[in-house]
């Protein structure tokens, strides 16, 4: 996946990261591509975020001259990470709107039970990736691009420049700290 | 821990978590017991070990990280995607501009519509309203999108809806409103209404029309699908939403939104380039390809993204559209005709060919603009089919099925073989014999019969296939060119029309024909095979006498012992047939005497199994008529066999088989008469459709057989079944009323014969309304009513209709007849139950006696006369002989194919025959 040269090492991506407009635009872009593929197919179309970002990465077109993008790496990492932020924002507003008083508890609701808590997990996960973002950046990278956006491992390697061993050993090496961390 | 400025995480300091990390990847490489042991030797706090032999535990369990997040993002991005305007409750009652919002429509890729009016009533009439949710228009696109609605409201189009205003309301909600369609999406139309492929390329054509004006004013639709292309009940098509999906889309990326529908946008929308008339073109097609197949080019049950879409229609159509075909076609073609495969395909060829040109990817690929597409769908129609004549001819098939058992069934693409075939036989065949000038005149003539079936010239009034043979035949008539070429025509054209079911005409053009030959010096073989189509003809309308004379002037000129061939053998069969039909019994047997007697030369016929198994089958119906049920199944069994073996005469088997479950049923033998009348219903079912008169005549047949045996709620499910299926339709012929006559049938032996009268006098109602008329149904339906109406007790009007029954029945089949006899015995327990004793004693001897004669001794019939008789004796006072009648009924009737219909009869017997031990 192109030249060493043109992959961004950790610490440059980690400052494309803090680019907010880019962030932005892409928060807005993954939203509406959702809402769109929502409102198309209300019911036969599972809504992937795979699909979005890969949508969103059609329509942004980061190969283009006057792209803001680096490279593929910084359009991916930055869309996996707005991904985790619109899931994680969303999860949050529908956590605290079940806490307040005035909203009917559909505690009966089993389906709504288990959402509940996949919310609660998922906010869990980003504060222990923010964590962990101050010990290895490059693992929640990839927790980004392997959770909140569905690439494989073999994308990923090829994304990050790295070999597939690597990957698998990182994925291990990060699965075991966050179920260490979250119990 | 070490370091004050060394940041701890989780308790433990930044540069041992390297350490840790490190040592993790070492450990993993390790065996479990290893492990353990490596751990024990580093140097690391309690807490950073501690971590570390979690982490080593956790990799044989559960992770949430193993798990995907979709399920859970579509819970959270759908309610991400609900924003204050995607709640209807809050638009209703508010007011746009001049409008106020009154109830929803529905939801669109873009926002929702609204049922709205004038906030000041000044203007009733009621338009749609569409809300642009907020967030979704930049001030830019909203300056183009206003400035575009501006050439859009000037647009003036039959099938483009009216744009009639649109704007921003006080919250800076942005809206439009147009012309209140009131139509439902394309496909569903086509699909509701079972339309024919030619009639779903003219809806599409209207599309055309409307985006191609549109095109003119440089407005592109840009969201293209069905459910933007909607029709009225009067097939009118209007297109919405114009123009709007593209002013939206058509943004820098900063705000590009993608409101089109991705299974019918084109793929340079899909990428965000820019937007051409071709890209309309595009979507066109993708309707066209779901008009034509039934799904859209892309499939919405597969997860393929889009670049995998793209993939995907690039491939060929073919397949998808031929399996269509077969879904739409298959039950009604059947494998009746042997061509219809190798058209069908043609057909698929060429039209697959457009769509596929229509789906390319790359612009310069597809058609430029919509002129082509329509250009080429509109050859495609020219070469393919009449339009709108695959309706008419069911309705033509349905009426022929009404006056005739034998309807021919054709397909539509068949017939057109037919003609095609026929006339070009015509051609060639006669071209060797004739000169230049006459081959000239069948080149004319042909042509000229196309050029009435150009569906281009005849756009406004598509022309049927029995209007073109119609005006063909005209024009053989008035045309006075080579009088041989002339009749053969004629003869052509006859057949055509009779196979159409327009007998009337068919019997116009042949006698016409037959006219004609007589100035020709014809060899007989020639005119006896077109006396015997006249024949068929004829028969078909029931008008058995001209019938039978043709079929006499065909062994005429061919008689069966001077001619031995096979004009002179169908034409006997047929005689007999005829005759058998009309009850002339001995001339029929000695036909068919003569006819056995040639066994073996018919077997040395080309067609001898078709022959041979129409010889069984009239014999077995002439041993029917004489009551000998067993002898008639043995022909039956022979004459099956041969007409499994009969191509191209789809209807001879089925003939067989209900002359085989008349014989069963008339037997007594019902759970045979019913297994094969479901075969029957099968058998038209398929090949001729669900709700064709055949396959519901046959269901009709079923149910009286199910009702024999006694399942009688089976039976009354088949008969709503059939009066909910035919309500509506245009057949109007004896299956309702049958159905109506049946389930009163049912519900009088399950005792409710309230309901049972209210369905025999919908039955009563309809018969007269048949041409001509059937006495026995009219009469039976009468004897029910009584029936019922004796159960009841309502002596009196039961009375009179017995008395209507057996007048109508005398009148018809006088009183020898079997079946006057029958309805006596019915009309009888109105007497006994009264202690008319006289005046059924003056009935049931006689009435018993037919009985015997014409069912036997052993017969249900029978069994039910002597029953009564035994009744008439216990009221006479004569116990005795009526315990040994009723015993002999009990033997007749207490078997398995009566018993369970027959059990009060059964249980009266019974009673008698007790009586006298008492």
């Amino acid at each position: 996946m192109g030249s060493v040269t043109n992959v961004l090492n950790s610490e440059t991506l980690q400052a494309a990261l803090q680019d907010k407009k880019l962030q932005s635009m892409l928060y807005q872009e993954l939203r509406i591509i959702a809402r769109a593929k929502l409102n198309a197919h209300a019911k036969n179309n599972d809504l992937n975020t795979t699909a979005l970002v890969h949508e969103a990465f059609l329509k942004l077109n980061p190969k283009s001259a006057d792209s803001q993008w680096s490279d593929r790496r910084h359009f991916y990492a930055t869309a996996a990470l707005t991904m985790r932020h619109i899931l994680v924002d969303q999860a949050r507003r529908r956590l605290t709107e079940k806490r307040a008083p005035e909203q009917p508890m559909d505690n009966h609701n089993e389906a709504a039970i288990e959402v509940q808590h996949q919310c609660q997990e998922l906010v869990a996960l980003d504060e222990a990736l923010e964590q962990l973002k101050q010990l290895d950046a490059s693992l929640v990278e990839l927790v980004n691009l392997r959770y909140f956006v569905g690439l494989n491992m073999t994308e990923i390697a090829g994304l990050m420049g790295v070999s597939k061993r690597t990957i698998d050993r990182q994925w291990l090496k990060v699965k075991a700290i966050l179920a260490a961390w979250l119990k | 821990m070490n370091d004050k400025t060394n940041k701890q995480i989780k308790g433990i300091a930044a540069n041992e978590w390297k350490q840790l990390l490190a040592l993790f990847d070492v450990l993993t490489q390790l065996p479990a017991v290893e492990q353990v042991q490596r751990l024990s030797q580093e140097q690391l706090s309690q807490t950073a070990k501690n971590l570390l032999q979690k982490m080593l535990a956790s990799q044989h369990q559960p992770h949430v990280l193993d798990t995907t997040i979709d399920p859970l993002v579509e819970t959270l991005l759908g309610e991400d995607a609900i924003c204050v305007h995607a709640n209807p409750a809050n638009i209703i009652g508010r007011t746009f501009g001049a409008w106020k919002a009154v109830s929803a429509l529905g939801l669109g890729g873009m926002g929702q519509v609204f049922v709205a009016e004038r906030a000041d009533g000044q203007f009733e009439k009621q338009v749609a309203l569409k809300i642009i949710k907020s967030g979704q228009f930049s001030a830019h696109s909203q300056q183009r999108f206003m400035d575009e609605m501006r050439t859009l409201a000037q647009f003036e189009h039959p099938h483009i809806a009216h744009l009639i205003d649109g704007g921003s309301s006080e919250e800076g909600i942005t809206y439009f409103v147009m012309e209140l369609v009131d139509g439902v999406p394309i496909v569903a139309y086509a699909n509701a209404k079972r339309l024919p492929l030619a009639e779903r390329i003219k809806l599409l054509l209207q599309v055309i029309d409307a985006v191609e004006y549109a095109h003119q004013s440089l407005i592109i639709h840009g969201d293209i699908k069905p459910a933007n292309i909607l029709v009225n009940e009067s097939g009118q098509v209007k297109l919405v939403d114009f123009g709007i999906a593209r002013s939206l889309g058509d943004e820098s990326t900063d705000n590009y939104l993608p409101q089109f529908s991705p299974s019918y946008s084109a793929p340079e929308q899909v990428q965000g380039q820019v937007l051409t008339t071709a890209s309309d073109v595009f979507g066109l097609c993708a309707v066209l390809y779901e008009l034509c197949t039934g799904s859209s080019p892309r499939n919405s049950e597969s997860k393929t993204t889009q670049l995998e879409f793209i993939a995907h229609i690039s491939a060929p159509i073919t397949a998808a559209y031929i399996t269509f075909l077969y879904n739409q076609r298959h039950h009604q073609l059947g494998t009746l005709l042997p061509s219809y495969k190798t058209y069908d395909q043609a057909l698929s060829q060429e039209l697959g060919a457009i769509i596929d040109k229509g789906l390319q990817i790359a612009v310069p690929k597809r058609y430029k603009n919509t002129t082509e597409l329509r250009r080429d769908l509109l050859l495609f129609l020219e070469g393919a089919a009449v339009p709108s004549f695959a309706t008419s001819w069911l309705y033509r098939c349905k009426k022929s099925v009404l006056k005739h058992k034998w309807p021919v069934v054709l397909s539509m693409f068949g017939l057109l073989v037919l003609i095609g075939v026929t006339l070009v036989a015509i051609k060639q065949a006669q071209l060797a014999q004739l000169e230049a000038n006459k081959a000239n005149w069948a080149n004319q003539f042909l042509l000229s019969i196309f050029d009435h079936a150009d569906p281009v010239k005849n756009q406004q009034n598509p022309i049927t296939v029995n209007q073109l043979t119609a005006q063909a035949a005209e024009q053989i008539m008035e045309d006075d060119s080579e009088l041989l070429l002339k009749t053969t025509s004629l003869g052509m054209l006859s057949q055509i029309q009779y196979k159409l079911g327009e007998v009337e005409s068919a019997e116009r053009l042949i006698t016409e024909q037959i006219n004609l030959l007589q100035k020709l010096p014809v060899d007989d073989t020639q005119l006896a095979a077109v006396h015997i189509k006249a024949g068929n003809i004829m028969e078909a309308q029931d008008k058995l006498v001209e019938a039978i004379d043709h079929y006499r002037q065909a062994l005429q000129l061919v008689p069966i012992t001077a001619h031995f061939t096979e004009s002179s053998v169908r034409a006997s069969l047929a005689l007999a047939n005829s005759l058998l039909r009309l009850n002339e019994l001995d001339e029929t047997r000695q036909l068919m005497t003569t006819l056995v007697g040639k066994t073996v030369q018919i077997e040395a016929l080309p067609a001898a199994d078709s022959v041979l198994s129409t010889l069984y089958a009239v014999k077995a119906n002439l041993l029917l008529s004489a009551q000998q049920f067993e002898a008639a199944i043995a022909q039956l069994q022979e004459a099956k066999v041969m007409a499994l073996r009969v191509a191209g005469e789809p209807l001879l088997y089925p003939h067989i088989l209900s002359l085989e479950s008349d014989a069963y049923y008339e037997s007594g033998q019902l759970i045979q008469a019913a297994e094969i009348d479901r075969e029957l219903v099968e058998y038209f079912s398929h090949h001729f459709g669900e709700d064709h008169p055949e396959t519901i005549d046959k269901l009709g047949r079923l149910a009286v057989s199910l009702a024999g045996m006694g399942d009688l709620q089976a039976a009354i499910t088949i008969n709503q079944k059939i009066i909910a299926n035919l309500k509506g339709t245009e057949i109007k012929g004896h299956q309702i009323p049958a159905a109506y006559l049946n389930m009163g049938t049912a519900y009088q032996a399950l005792g409710d014969d309230k309901t049972a009268i209210e369905n025999y006098t919908q039955a009563q109602k309809l018969w007269p309304q048949l041409k001509p008329r059937i006495v026995i149904y009219e009469a039976t339906t009468e004897v029910r009513i009584a029936q019922s109406l004796l159960n009841l007790k309502q002596y009196d009007e039961a009375q009179k209709y017995f008395a209507s029954a057996l007048a109508r029945i005398e009148k018809e089949y006088g009183v020898d007849h079997g079946l006057f006899a029958r309805f006596q015995i019915m009309y009888v327990p109105l007497l006994l139950e009264l202690g008319r004793a006289e005046e059924a004693n003056a009935i049931i001897p006689a009435a018993y006696q037919r009985m015997v004669i014409v069912y036997g001794e052993h017969s249900k019939n029978a069994a039910v006369a002597k029953l009564r008789w035994a009744q008439l004796n216990v009221l006479l006072n004569h116990p005795e002989v009526a315990a040994e009648q009723a015993a002999s009924v009990i033997e007749v009737l207490d078997v398995d194919a009566y018993r369970k219909r027959n059990q009060e009869l059964i249980d009266l017997a019974q009673q008698i025959s007790q009586m006298a031990d008492q």
